[in-house]
């Protein structure tokens, strides 16, 4: 990987180095969770264009296994990622991407995590179980992470407490709650996670 | 709707996965170790004569692209090269590309980087570096409140 440590302690900002006009820095953020959850309308929620979706083909493990539910004769399954962006200023653009959270997804998300910020992990407290695989995968690759609980209406709701409980995270991970479609509330939960990447950023500056 | 694919021999509430790897690799169907360095996964393309992953060429799906102002079309582009040419007129992430080209992600790396090595787009940096970086965080956590 050619990683520039120029960038180091810039703030982000490249000095323009040999030809013209770098591009800006992109920033990778994950929206993560089972399916059905509300991932692609959090990532609307605050993208400035409607949400893009892009096709991975699917490993021939998972093939068989995937609810399409049509009947259809596809013969390659293929899984859509849906993503959004968000131009902070002229030199940052920030990327949301709505990973999938199946464990037969897990092909993707090496490439999906690789130079990621941080992750959010979205509960729907009627399924909480299906967050349990991008909890894990989190932790695992020590990524920063908040939980958010999404509320939909009309569903049995637990409290935050409770869902801490069940889901049985570290005690400074924070577990929040969100409408999805709110984009001041998205916006929240994305400040959120940016405080909690930036006290990890301190604590290393420390030492 | 709900699928498991597996999680019925786990205890349901017992976070399955705590503690240890996610699954071991035969019992996944993938070929690249969780928890090792990405480096894409053996998915052979055609259109990349079989190359795969924007590991090796260093484009992640969220890198920027765009075309260098002095590059000239080359009769040795492939019609996906070309279009991947034309979808980076302005600063555009390589995810955004393939959706809107149409191209699976995998592919659009390897293109890209393939372009990129003959100068033909310029990479933007990425922000990996950027994860401990207080000044940088500060700056966008600055730029999302004033969304």
């Amino acid at each position: 990987m050619s990683l520039h440590s120029e960038t180091r302690s810039s703030g982000g900002l490249e000095p323009a180095g040999g030809g013209g006009k770098r591009p800006p820095i992109p920033v990778k953020i994950l929206i993560s969770g089972g399916f059905g959850v509300g991932k692609t309308t959090t990532v609307g929620a605050l993208s400035e264009i409607d949400p893009l979706s892009t096709e991975a083909p699917m490993t021939s493990a998972s093939i068989g296994v995937d609810d399409a539910g049509t009947g259809s004769q596809k013969t390659t399954t293929t899984v859509a990622m849906d993503f959004g962006r968000i131009t902070i200023d002229e030199s940052i653009i920030l990327y949301m991407f709505g990973t999938p959270g199946q464990d037969r997804f897990g092909f993707m998300w090496n490439d999906l995590a690789d130079g990621a910020l941080g992750g959010v992990v979205l509960v729907d407290p009627s399924r909480m179980e299906d967050c349990f695989v991008a909890l894990d995968y989190f932790e695992n690759i020590r990524l920063p992470y908040v939980v958010a609980v999404n509320h939909f209406a009309g569903r049995p709701s637990l409290t935050l407490e409770q869902v801490r409980h069940a889901v049985n995270v570290d005690p400074d991970v924070p577990v929040v709650s969100v409408d999805a479609r709110d984009r001041e509330q998205v916006k929240a939960v994305v400040l959120t996670l940016l405080r909690r990447i930036l006290a990890r950023a301190k604590s290393r500056s420390r030492g | 709707m709900s699928n498991y694919d597996g999680y019925q021999e786990e205890e349901s509430f017992g976070r399955p996965f705590l503690g240890r790897v996610i699954r071991s690799e035969a019992e996944q169907g993938f070929t690249t170790p969780v928890e090792d360095t990405p480096g894409g996964v053996n998915r052979p393309y055609l259109i990349t004569g079989g190359r795969t992953g924007g590991g090796k060429a260093g484009i992640g799906i969220e890198t920027l692209l765009i075309r260098d102002p002095g590059a000239v079309p080359s009769g040795s582009w492939s019609p996906e090269m070309m279009m991947i040419v034309r979808a980076c007129d302005r600063a555009v992430a390589c995810a955004e590309v393939a959706a809107r080209i149409g191209l699976p992600i995998g592919v659009v790396q390897v293109l890209a980087g393939d372009l990129v090595a003959a100068g033909v787009l310029q990479r933007s940096a990425s922000s990996k570096s950027l994860a401990d970086d207080v000044a940088f965080i500060e700056r966008l956590i600055h730029g999302v409140s004033a969304l």
